[in-house]
């Protein structure tokens, strides 16, 4: 399976887009069957040669023999990683969760919607919709949520790889998760700009609660995995991995699972504006904040909102391998980039940001979207969130700042040098 | 900028390309991806289904017998020192280039190594967690918990003014902003933030909990700007200053102690080192150390250079 959805992108990698259609198409017939019958998750193999790469290189150690046995101990301690994740989440076509109500587990993924959108495509007896995931998601998503799909190496913007528990358009705060409302969003409207589609007239509500019961599913068990793979970096190569119930269980899937509990409570409320944003005042305000070194938007974005400031920045999933722009040693660089390639097919591009003269919204057009985006940032993205005021009159931005941030941000593609707005073709990568 | 970018995409391609043709999938150096272990996963389930295991006893450990310090230096071989000693020129990118590269590129200050080879920014610091022990009064010393002082943590001309700072969870952290350009401050730890900072600007920030070792700061308006923090619940930590010294008092005598050596430069902790004359290899978990009540241990250690760059 691994063989074949490389060798698919491989070939169409790089192709006018033409033909990546087509090859697309190919790689869809493919992957149906690949998917099928004995589905497994893939480990995370960029995270774990990160944390493990020279051991399981051989080059744990000057002798020889000592570095195939520390080699040797590490695979099998990633052996009992396996082990451990099949344990407490099964596999694509059988997915488990351990049934920890105490723990809240169930409370977050709820099994009985798991067979909706895990699974090989189908129906069941009543004739209900089954692996909807499958269906809809995993060219982009992969079957392991981690964002390689045969389609992902095709596109300009990368799918979401689910495993880092990080997601952009939520009305929580950096760190914290998103919301129920807020994946819906998501899958509902699709993310504009992107390849990410709107499911609006594919999935009926219940199908879409089942598929984020699944993501949430997939993006909980990738986080138990970092976890584990970090444990092992404090772990000789001959130690024996934990996989108590304290430690799989309490530590480990319990904190994770705490903090999507917690998401609906750290909403950022959101205070109404004390004038209108389409109040020409309100915008003028706006301009000045966004060009000015309070609020700093120009620096990334350009004092023309053409998203034009700072190029060189990569987003998180992309520099969890390796800081790319930091990288000062050419050679170092070269190796670090081909064997990210050859784990990921996915080579590191810069992360954008946004022009602002499209007036695009990834993650809504709203105003309450673009409050939340501006007052607390975009996780896992450059954008940062407002630097508030700490105190009254102190540097920083006030409510009011924000919502004059909105406005200017909402007029910026009818400013006057604005260019004609531009056709979205973020989709497919630029032919070279 | 652009054909740079398009550049960066060609190499990618090809690379890619050449790749597929020996590999299915897997990495240079990772083994294949490896079917699961079934009957162990069974057993797994079970044991995490039932609630076997329960909570670990906690290992009686002995009372402490008095405070003691540990102190002693970092450094290369004499012939190592020399390969650290010019620090690269850092990847400047962005508008606010030419302010930040008024009076010369910034440097990397990852790696600071005096022309003796003394190394500067070493984190020493106690692995165990203490949060569990019987008697804490007499595993962590009054001058060592607690502490409320206000920790700062600065910019200027575009770089961090600490590459390494050590703090516990109680104090505050005070970032501020003596730049002319606005900065945006992000913490990778368990209470991420990541914010806009006007000059003149000062965020309070107060931790959560411990990090089991040091977390990455940086700015995004200025990708290259990089530091560390490590946060503790207590005080048994220390960085080496430009001499490569460093020293930890009041730390429990007489009983097991765990220390954790860990570079910046070297990608993390560091396990291959001369100490004291002896070559050694310390265990990932950190290095055993047993001292004496009211005695002081030093440790004059040479570091092995494999592991780092600058
Ligand atoms: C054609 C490719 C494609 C398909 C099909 C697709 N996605 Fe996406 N998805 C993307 C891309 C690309 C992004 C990243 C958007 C971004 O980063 O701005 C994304 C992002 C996401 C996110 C993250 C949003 C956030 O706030 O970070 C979620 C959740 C998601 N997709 C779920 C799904 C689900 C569920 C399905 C199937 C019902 C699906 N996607 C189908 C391409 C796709
Ligand atoms: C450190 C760089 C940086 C700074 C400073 C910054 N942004 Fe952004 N901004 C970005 C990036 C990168 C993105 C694209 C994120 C993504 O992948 O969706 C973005 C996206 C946006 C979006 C698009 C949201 C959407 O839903 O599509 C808006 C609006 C925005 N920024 C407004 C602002 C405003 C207003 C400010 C000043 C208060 C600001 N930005 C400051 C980097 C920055």
């Amino acid at each position: 399976m691994n063989r074949l959805a490389n060798t698919c992108r491989t070939t169409s990698n790089g192709w006018p887009a033409v033909w990546a259609v087509a090859v697309l198409a190919s790689v869809g017939m493919l992957v149906a069957g690949c998917g099928s019958p004995d589905a497994q998750f893939k480990s995370n193999r960029a995270f774990i040669a990160k944390s493990l790469g020279e051991e399981l290189a051989g080059e744990g150690s000057d002798d020889a023999s000592e570095a195939r046995a520390i080699r040797q101990g590490r695979i099998e301690q990633l052996d009992t990683v396996n082990a451990a994740l099949a344990a407490m989440f099964g596999q694509p076509d059988d997915p488990f969760v351990v049934p920890d109500a105490e723990l809240g587990v169930t409370d977050v993924i709820d099994d009985a919607l798991l067979p909706t959108a895990a699974g090989a495509v189908g129906r069941d007896e009543n004739g209900y919709a089954r692996g909807l995931y499958r269906q809809h998601c995993v060219h982009c998503h992969g079957v392991t949520g981690d964002g390689d799909g045969p389609t992902a190496p095709l596109l300009k913007r990368y799918p979401r790889d689910f495993r880092m528990g990080k997601f952009k358009f939520k009305r929580t705060p950096l760190g914290a998760k998103p919301t129920d409302e807020d994946l819906h969003k998501v899958i509902y409207d699709g993310v504009a700009g992107t390849a990410m589609p709107s499911f609006k007239a594919l999935l009926a509500e219940d199908e879409i609660d089942a598929i984020i019961n699944y993501v949430k599913y997939l993006s909980i068990r990738g986080e138990v995995e970092r976890k584990l793979i970090t444990e092992l970096t404090f772990l000789e190569a001959n130690e024996e991995v934990d996989v108590s119930k304290d430690m799989l269980v309490d530590t480990f899937l319990a904190d994770v699972v705490a903090k999507w509990q917690q998401a609906e409570e750290s909403a950022t409320p959101v205070p109404a504006p004390s004038g209108s944003i389409t109040d020409q005042a309100a915008i003028e305000r706006g301009k000045v904040l966004f060009q000015g070194k309070t609020a700093n938007c120009f620096s990334c974005h350009g004092v023309t909102g053409l998203g034009d400031g700072q190029l060189g920045d990569y987003d998180d999933w992309t520099k969890d391998f390796a800081d790319w722009g930091n990288i000062l040693d050419a050679d170092e660089k070269a190796e670090k980039l081909e064997q990210y390639i050859e784990l990921t097919g996915l080579p590191p591009r810069n992360i954008q940001p946004r022009n602002l003269r499209q007036g695009v919204y990834r993650g809504g057009r709203r105003p309450v979207d673009l409050y939340w985006r501006i007052r607390n940032g975009i996780e896992g993205t450059p954008m940062p969130a407002a630097g508030m005021q700490q105190s009254p009159g102190g540097p920083g931005l006030t409510e009011d700042d924000i919502w004059d941030l909105i406005a200017y941000v909402k007029h910026l593609p009818y400013e006057t040098i604005s260019r004609p707005p531009e056709a979205v073709v973020e989709n497919l990568r630029e032919n070279p | 900028m652009k054909t740079m970018l398009r550049r960066s995409e060609l190499l990618a391609g090809a690379l890619l390309l050449a790749s597929s043709l020996f590999a299915a999938g897997c990495g240079p150096n990772l083994p294949a991806e490896r079917p699961v272990d079934r009957e162990l996963a069974e057993q797994i389930r079970a044991d995490i289904s039932e609630g076997t295991g329960g909570p670990a006893v906690a290992v009686a450990r002995p009372d402490p017998t008095g405070w003691a310090t540990l102190s002693g230096s970092f450094k290369f071989a004499p012939g190592d020192a020399s390969k650290f000693s010019n620090p690269p020129a850092l990847a400047v990118s962005g508008d606010d280039g030419a302010y930040c590269n008024r009076g010369g590129a910034p440097k990397s200050q990852s790696l600071l190594v005096d022309g003796e080879g003394n190394i500067a920014n070493v984190v020493i610091f106690l692995g165990d967690n203490l949060s569990k022990v019987e008697k804490p009064e007499l595993w962590i010393h009054p001058s060592a918990t607690g502490s409320t002082e206000p920790v700062t943590f600065d910019q200027k001309a575009c770089v961090f003014l600490s590459p390494i700072t050590t703090m516990q969870v109680s104090q505050p952290l005070h970032i501020l902003n003596s730049d002319g350009v606005g900065h945006n401050t992000k913490l990778e730890n368990a209470n991420p933030m990541s914010e806009i900072l006007p000059p003149g600007g000062k965020i309070t920030y107060e931790h959560r909990k411990e990090e089991r070792q040091p977390y990455a700061v940086s700015c995004n308006i200025h990708p290259w700007m990089k530091a560390y923090i490590l946060v503790r619940n207590n005080g048994y930590f220390a960085q080496t200053d430009e001499q490569g010294k460093f020293k930890i008092e009041n730390l429990p005598a007489g009983v097991d102690l765990t220390m954790k050596v860990w570079h910046e430069a070297a990608g993390g902790f560091l396990t291959d080192v001369t100490v004291n004359g002896e070559t050694k290899k310390w265990p990932k978990k950190g290095f055993p150390v047993k001292l004496t009540a009211d005695g002081e241990m030093k440790l004059d250690v040479v570091l092995d250079a494999g592991p780092f760059s600058n």
